[in-house]
């Protein structure tokens, strides 16, 4: 894989790991980019604000300390969603993992860098070449593929005896049937259950932030809909 | 588009005046509920939320103003339409009544058409039970739906749903592919490319799992190899 354009596009990597850093310059100039590393934060930032990197790559463990995690999520605050950034460790825990990405790390690059794994990676952001060597390749799953359910997190912005309205950052096209549920859920409904519902309008929303999406109930007991107006009268106290 | 049933609590300690009023209002194609007193009618209040109380004055051993003063106690003006149902015809019962924030004073004996015409007139500017969150308060659900796995590379999987997943977004996964190679616990990110439409108005969502180590990577690369 190599990463096409004009110019080489600037790679920025903070990694205290001197032997580590030679070698990921060399994988990252392999695949195409001109690259600029540092073993400090400090010099991380300031080269950050000097520079547009294409994308940037920071170590977790910085000097015995976990300062890679807040320093994405600066990072992730100063410079808005449209930086790539990598968070490039050996902690294979998915909870490390999954905090990372929940601090604003657009995705987890494990060590030691296994090169197929992480050209997948990149070649989900670059215009890479179309032969694309070291990338994996998507393999069809047998039959009808897996069964799967879905979970996103969304906003309710309004709810009634007819149904609710979300704040959506997908697109859910009218007519999807689907589950809500949650703690706030519960508590609306006093009872744990989800409960189905459909969508009857999706439009932009005003800001462009997502969709305005309007989902009617599906077959309302009478104890769910007394259940909801004693909620929706307790709010009102 | 569904309907909403309306709900009427009646409140009389006559059973053969709740009898007849339950049938008028069931004709309607409203829900009832009863109770022979103000106790009784606080405690179903709370139970059942109604649309619209309709309540007779003269009952033992509290009359029908202890249950009027409460409902009007819970939020300062009465939360729903009240109809009160009273023998007592003389201006200062009404006034009372009419003070305490009720919507209509019917005299007994009881004239149906205009009970019902009360009724509709009350239940229809009852507006269905709303609530909007304020800005700030805490108000995210979530939202399930079914989808099937139908590829699947080393750095994760093709999603076909319903929906178009916003790009890097966090999402949660089940299924029996993720079971097989143990990685129910890690991270997965919506792709960085929105999805294509692929057939049925459905979406081929692009599924990333971030931290592949080299350990899943193999457990995958052996589990396509029985695919191919």
């Amino acid at each position: 894989m190599e990463v096409k354009g004009k110019e080489k596009p600037l790679a920025l990597v903070v990694d205290d790991d001197e032997f580590f850093l030679r070698i990921f310059e060399r994988i990252l100039g392999k695949f195409g980019f001109q690259v600029e590393s540092t073993q400090n934060e400090k010099d991380f930032i300031q080269r950050l604000k000097a520079k547009t990197p294409a994308a940037c790559f920071i170590d977790i463990n910085i000097n015995g300390h976990e300062s890679g995690y807040p320093l994405v999520r600066s990072v992730r605050n100063k410079f808005g969603p449209e930086l790539l950034l990598f968070v490039v460790s050996g902690k294979s825990d998915p909870k490390a993992i999954a905090h990372a990405i929940e601090c604003g790390a657009t995705d987890f690059i494990l060590k030691p860098i296994d090169n197929e794994v992480f050209a997948s990676k990149l070649g989900r952001f670059f215009n890479v070449d179309s032969v694309r060597e070291d990338e994996l390749s998507y393999i069809n799953a047998p039959d009808q593929g897996f069964p799967a359910e879905l979970t996103v997190p969304m906003n309710m912005l309004a709810i009634d005896e007819m149904g609710a309205t979300f704040h959506s950052p997908h697109l859910m096209p009218k007519g999807t049937i689907f589950y809500a549920e949650g703690e706030l859920m519960n508590s609306i409904l006093g009872m744990q259950k989800r409960q189905m519902m459909t969508v009857v309008t999706t439009e932009v929303f005003m800001d462009s932030t997502g969709y305005k999406v309007q989902a009617e109930f599906d077959d309302p007991s009478e104890e769910l809909l007394t259940k909801l107006r004693r909620w929706i009268r307790s709010q009102r106290v | 588009m569904s309907v909403v049933r309306k709900e009427v609590l009646i409140v009389d300690d006559d059973p053969e005046l709740r009898a007849i009023l339950r049938r008028i209002l069931e004709n309607l194609g409203i829900n009832v509920c009863e109770a022979d007193g103000v106790q009784a009618a606080i405690e179903k209040y709370n139970e059942r939320s109604p649309h619209l109380v309709i309540t007779d004055l003269e009952m033992k051993p509290e009359s029908g103003y202890v249950l009027l003063v409460h409902l009007k106690s819970i939020s300062g003006v009465m939360p729903v339409p009240v109809i009160v149902l009273s023998a007592k015809d003389d201006q200062k019962s009404i006034q009372q009544a009419m003070n305490l924030g009720i919507s209509e004073f019917v005299t007994k004996p009881l004239n149906a058409a205009k009970f019902i015409q009360k009724i509709r007139k009350n239940i229809r500017g009852e507006e269905i039970a709303r609530h909007t969150f304020p800005a700030g308060s805490p108000c995210s659900v979530n939202v399930s739906l079914p989808g099937r796995i139908v590829a699947a590379s080393e750095i994760g999987f093709r999603l076909v749903t319903s929906i178009r997943l916003e790009c890097q977004s966090m999402v949660t996964v089940k299924s029996p592919f993720l079971d097989q190679l143990s990685i129910q616990d890690y991270p997965l990110k919506s792709g960085p490319v929105l999805a294509k439409a692929f057939e049925h108005g459905q979406y081929n969502n692009e599924i990333r799992l971030a931290g592949v180590t080299r350990e899943i990577s193999n457990r995958t690369r052996k589990l396509m190899m029985t695919w191919k």
